[in-house]
């Protein structure tokens, strides 16, 4: 039979045992919740890699479809838009000629010329068939301007795998966007000091010219945009803010989408080509915006290894 | 070792004997009996504890290590039961040990280091199963499978071919029902 001193002996064992017990749990617990924490953050990168795989997929397909649109749209309308250069000239030496041909018979007959201009109304025709001309052959430029945009989804690895500095890029971009005459903004430049990004810096300033040209055209009340860019771990962040019109919460989603415009006569490609080139360089734009206050417009890009 | 295992030897102790008897043996074989189930304890301990019960009631080592072994698996089979229950019969379950059991001790524990338990078909019948550990606990074995028989409801013959403490390569079982 145990004696009590056997039992006292063996709580103290079992209080140890319990402590010894608790450490572990805690340990163990500790371990457990480091691990779920890389778990989410593997989960979460995970997700990132595969919306940017379906992205990049969904490029190719539109690469695919533009690059064929294009060819197709591109040769019936260079010989539309020549064709329409030329009838314009044809419309200017058929008027000419026949004021020669009217002022001949003026001379001799000048009611019957009144009365044959105003029964065929030909000052008008003469004056609205130049008109016509001149709005199609705009129309037809448009269509060409349109076709060159596409160019952008028809490739869709245009990285030259060049080392190159944003800040560049944004100092140059800034530079040819300030003599646009229809830009009347002030653009605030505030630039911290970034590692080197691979890819194409004429791309990429192209593309950051599209999201300065959009922030420009959105009316912001203080007549001032701003681009910044910062460094943040091994990701580079380039922010294009205004205060402006935004963007109502329902019309977000679809700004990437391309013909996607409020304002007219925008093509609707400037930011599908933002987007291409900067996911092209295996980055992604995000968009955050606050109707009648303004849009940030993001650009995170990977550091050159 | 597991602590598991150490806690199994107190249960047989206190259960067939009495916690004066478990107290004489952790003072026999100079440890504080501190054990939780899930850590690893020195092997000695363990072979330091039942030489200490052998001495102390008179058993062979052999003898010790086999009835420790058949209680243990009652012992594990009440904290695991999935193993044996998700199994028809002995034989299957035998043949599982290796593949699953061990392999859930190793997800959980990598510093675990469980024995290698190989299973075959006997020409004559029954099976042949080859332990191999660097604890050589084969007799420790021999009582866990006598254990998972009395589980399974069925009396076996076991028959020791060949074991490491006397210089094969690994120890041999031949395993018959009765």
């Amino acid at each position: 039979m145990s004696s009590l001193d056997s039992y006292k002996r063996e709580l103290e064992i079992q209080r140890q045992a319990r402590r010894v017990a608790e450490a572990q749990l805690e340990d163990k617990s500790r371990e457990l919740y480091q691990k779920n924490q890389a778990l989410e953050a593997a989960l979460l990168q995970l997700k990132e890699q595969q919306e940017l795989l379906i992205a990049k997929e969904k490029q190719a397909s539109i690469g695919q479809l533009s690059a064929g649109l294009a060819h197709e749209i591109n040769n019936p309308n260079a010989f539309v838009q020549s064709n329409l250069e030329s009838l314009h000239k044809y419309v200017f030496q058929l008027t000419d000629a026949m004021q020669v041909l009217l002022s001949k018979i003026e001379d001799s007959d000048p009611r019957f010329v009144n009365q044959f201009k105003h029964n065929h109304d030909l000052d008008f025709l003469l004056q609205d068939a130049s008109d016509l001309i001149q709005e199609s052959v705009q129309g037809s430029q448009r269509i060409q301007r349109i076709v060159q945009g596409l160019r952008y989804f028809s490739q869709t690895d245009q990285r030259d795998g060049r080392q190159f500095d944003i800040n560049s890029c944004i100092h140059s971009t800034v530079e040819l966007i300030s003599h646009e005459p229809e830009l009347q903004v002030r653009i605030n430049k505030q630039l911290s000091v970034l590692k080197d990004c691979e890819g194409n810096p004429t791309l990429m300033s192209l593309a950051i010219g599209n999201l300065l040209k959009n922030a420009a055209q959105s009316h912001p009340r203080s007549g001032e945009i701003s681009i910044r860019s910062e460094q943040v771990g091994q990701e580079i962040r380039i922010t294009v803010s205004d205060d402006g019109d935004g963007i109502p919460l329902d019309q977000q989603p679809k700004i990437f989408e391309p013909f996607y415009t409020t304002r007219q006569p925008a093509h609707g490609l400037g930011l599908t080509i933002s987007q291409a080139i900067v996911r092209q360089h295996d980055g992604r734009i995000e968009c955050s915006s606050q109707p009648g206050q303004g849009t940030d417009i993001c650009i995170r890009l990977p550091t050159a290894p | 070792m597991k602590g598991a295992v150490f806690i199994a030897l107190q249960e047989m102790i206190m259960e067939e004997f009495d916690l004066d008897l478990w107290h004489q043996l952790l003072d026999a074989a100079g440890s504080d009996g501190v054990y939780t189930a899930t850590l690893n304890y020195d092997d000695q301990a363990i072979l330091d504890l039942v030489a200490a019960l052998c001495t102390r009631l008179e058993l062979s080592r052999e003898d010790a290590l086999r009835h420790f072994g058949r209680y243990l698996f009652g012992f594990l089979h009440r904290g695991y039961p999935v193993f044996a229950d998700s199994k028809p019969d002995f034989f299957d379950f035998i043949a599982s040990i290796d593949g699953v059991i061990h392999m859930e001790v190793m997800k959980l524990d990598d510093q675990a280091r469980p024995p290698k338990i190989e299973v075959h078909p006997h020409p004559a019948g029954g099976i042949q199963l080859f332990y191999s550990s660097e604890r050589n606990l084969c007799h420790l074995a021999e009582g866990l499978l006598q254990g998972a028989a009395d589980h399974f409801g069925i009396a076996i013959e076991i028959e020791q071919v060949c074991c490491r403490l006397q210089g094969a390569d690994r120890c041999e079982f031949r395993i018959n029902q009765a």
